[in-house]
């Protein structure tokens, strides 16, 4: 019950995160190469059944291995015979733990259902994305009976939230003249500076320094009743 | 600079200030961004990581202190990619927070200009209309633009001309009623002077003829001569020469009268204050000293009493004020009325009994003053005395400039 109640205030989260990574200048419209990822549909639910090997590409591994959190954003699109429309969404973060040479991953799928693990070797993190399950969304409105037409975009966003908070921060730190890591407690502290300055600096790291999608790939699919 | 040659110059400024703008942001803006995300700073970063790493496995004992340092430079790291990320839109946004910082000082510098450009459009439609009325012969011109800038500066010249105007109006007005006046008593003088003489021979034969009544004829005699006395004082005002200017300093002038006459009014202390500096003027003596004189003369009979002679004092003040040379000679006797004040100047006017005086000694006074190009003016009067001023230019050019002025 819990969970039901959670799952589309989840999807809008996603769904707005979506957003701001398909407002991305360089976002691509090319499907993953010759694999396209796997569905499966049990009822109103659509699940994710697996994808394309898209990280073992070099533009995105190199990335992956900046000791950034990568965020991988999946929206799904499907409607049925009917013309019925339904909306959802997933998102897998991955990052890599320099000192111990480690992959963090974590999911969060349309139904709420979250996962965390620890992969020690590409070759496992490989293995965990190509088999990685999640729920896309859960369209009880939609004809169960039919298939589905369904669009999944997914969009590589090169770091999260947080650390995008914290680079905002310290940009701040180093235009109003502090920055460096000895100082920086220093200089949070004294909040130097005059304050029309730094408001105006503040707004321009702030508003500058934002999450933009590196890579985007789009599939359209058909999703049949109990299959993939 | 009218207003569109204001506004054709503020979009030049803002035209040449974007193109600076476009210029230093390529040149020194954006590459900063560059050299702080250059790939090899992230490569020394990346390295150093490494050796901390391989410091930690050699030198377990120490292996926290170089994973804080690890963390460290991992998170000064991730900034720096973060910011290599977002590196042409920082840039962007700096450009623009510059731009927009400079659009909004060109909009108050053009906003400044075309308010001044209003202003000064307003000052000058007002000392258009002061020239105009100055033109057309209005004395008195107030424009009030008190600012010390070339167009305050006009607009006092034009009051100042307006003033001078005034006075030169007063001081001719003043002249040809005086000449008026000299002209009466010329004729005056003329139509006594017969009958006067004709009187006088009478009267001789009279004594010849009839020796008994001396008193008599002494007393004839006596108003005879008093009204001889008065024709001969017609004739002086009538007859007023042009002076004749020497260069002098007013300062020992008004000193030297104060020593000579010193003791013509009993009772009257004559007082001169030595002037700060030299004050050159053109004056004929003599006239001056027979200004002075009528005014001393004057202070010496207000400060008369009525149980004895004169007690009061009289002193002469010499300086400059306004580009003139300015004598003051001030009398600590009752005042002068205001009733009186208005016909101060006017010949025959005289608050003194009648045949006491004519009353001709300050419009005398007056016209030698308005013949030297000067002016006599009754400045202050109270209770506690009344003070008159000598203005005199600073120097007349020669004789003849005060021939000109007195005919």
């Amino acid at each position: 019950m819990r969970r039901a109640a959670r799952a589309p205030l989840l999807t809008l989260a996603l769904l707005v995160l979506g957003s701001a990574a398909s407002a991305a200048d360089d976002a691509q419209s090319a499907g993953g190469g010759s694999e396209a990822p796997a569905l499966e549909r049990r009822g109103a639910r659509l699940r994710l059944a697996g994808l394309p090997p898209l990280i073992a590409a070099e533009e995105v591994r190199e990335h992956l291995e900046t000791g950034l959190t990568t965020t991988f954003v999946l929206e799904a699109t499907a409607r049925d015979g009917n013309g019925r429309k339904a909306e959802g969404g997933a998102r897998a973060a991955v990052r890599y733990e320099l000192w111990d040479e480690v992959y963090l991953v974590s999911t969060i799928g349309a139904d709420g259902i979250t996962m965390r693990r620890r992969l020690e070797s590409f070759e496992q993190l490989l293995e965990w994305w190509r088999g990685l399950a999640l729920t896309l969304l859960e369209a009880p409105d939609l004809d169960h009976s039919g298939r589905w037409e369904v669009r999944l975009a997914l969009s590589l966003v090169p770091f999260s939230q947080s650390e995008q908070d914290d680079a905002q921060r310290w940009l701040t730190r180093s235009l109003e003249g502090g920055g460096s890591p000895a100082t920086e407690e220093l200089a949070e502290a004294a909040e130097g500076g005059p304050a029309p300055l730094r408001g105006l600096l503040d707004v321009l790291a702030v508003t500058s320094i934002a999450r933009r999608s590196l890579r985007r790939w789009e599939w359209r699919l058909t999703s049949a009743p109990g299959g993939r | 600079m009218n207003l569109r040659a204001t506004l054709l110059a503020v979009l030049a400024m803002a035209l040449g200030a974007a193109l600076t703008l476009a210029v230093v942001q390529s040149r020194l803006g954006a590459p900063w961004l560059s050299l702080a995300a250059h790939p090899e700073v992230l490569a020394q970063l990346d390295s150093s990581m490494a050796d901390l790493k391989r410091l930690a496995e050699t030198d377990p004992d120490n292996a926290a202190e170089y994973r804080r340092r690890f963390a460290e430079t991992e998170r000064l790291s991730r900034r720096l990619r973060i910011v290599a990320h977002n590196r042409e839109r920082l840039a962007r946004r700096q450009g623009w927070a510059l731009g927009g910082a400079l659009a909004l000082v060109l909009l108050a510098t053009g906003s400044g200009l075309v308010v001044r450009q209003h202003r000064d459009q307003a000052r000058l439609e007002r000392l258009s209309g002061a020239l105009g009325a100055l033109a057309a012969g209005d004395t008195g011109i107030e424009i009030g633009d008190r600012r010390r800038d070339e167009m305050g500066t006009i607009a006092a010249m034009i009051e100042r001309a307006s003033r001078t105007m005034a006075r030169d109006r007063r001081r001719l007005a003043s002249l040809e009623n005086l000449s008026a006046w000299q002209e009466a008593a010329r004729r005056q003088a003329h139509e006594l002077r017969t009958p006067l003489t004709t009187a006088r021979l009478l009267l001789d034969r009279l004594e010849r003829q009839a020796p008994g009544h001396t008193a008599d004829a002494a007393s004839m005699r006596h108003e005879l001569e008093r009204l001889a006395g008065s024709v001969e004082r017609f004739a002086a005002f009538a007859r007023l020469p042009a002076p004749r200017p020497e260069p002098g300093d007013l300062g020992e002038l008004a000193c030297e009268f104060a020593a000579t006459f010193a003791g013509a009014w009993p009772g009257l202390t004559l007082r001169a204050v030595p002037a700060v500096g030299p004050l050159p003027v053109a004056v004929d003596r003599g006239m001056l000293r027979q200004v002075l004189n009528n005014l001393c003369a004057n202070s010496a009979q207000a400060t008369t009493r009525a149980d004895g002679p004169p007690a009061g004092t009289v002193t002469l003040s010499a300086f400059r004020e306004g580009g003139r040379a300015v004598l003051e000679v001030a009398d600590d006797g009752p005042g002068i009325a205001a009733a009186v004040r208005r016909w101060l100047f006017e010949p025959y006017a005289t608050t003194r009994a009648p045949g006491e005086g004519m009353g001709l000694g300050l419009a005398i006074s007056r016209k030698i003053l308005l013949d030297h190009g000067g002016e006599l003016e009754l400045t202050r009067t109270s209770d506690a005395g009344a003070a008159f001023r000598l203005l005199l230019p600073p120097a007349l050019p020669d004789a003849r400039a005060a021939d000109d002025g007195g005919a």
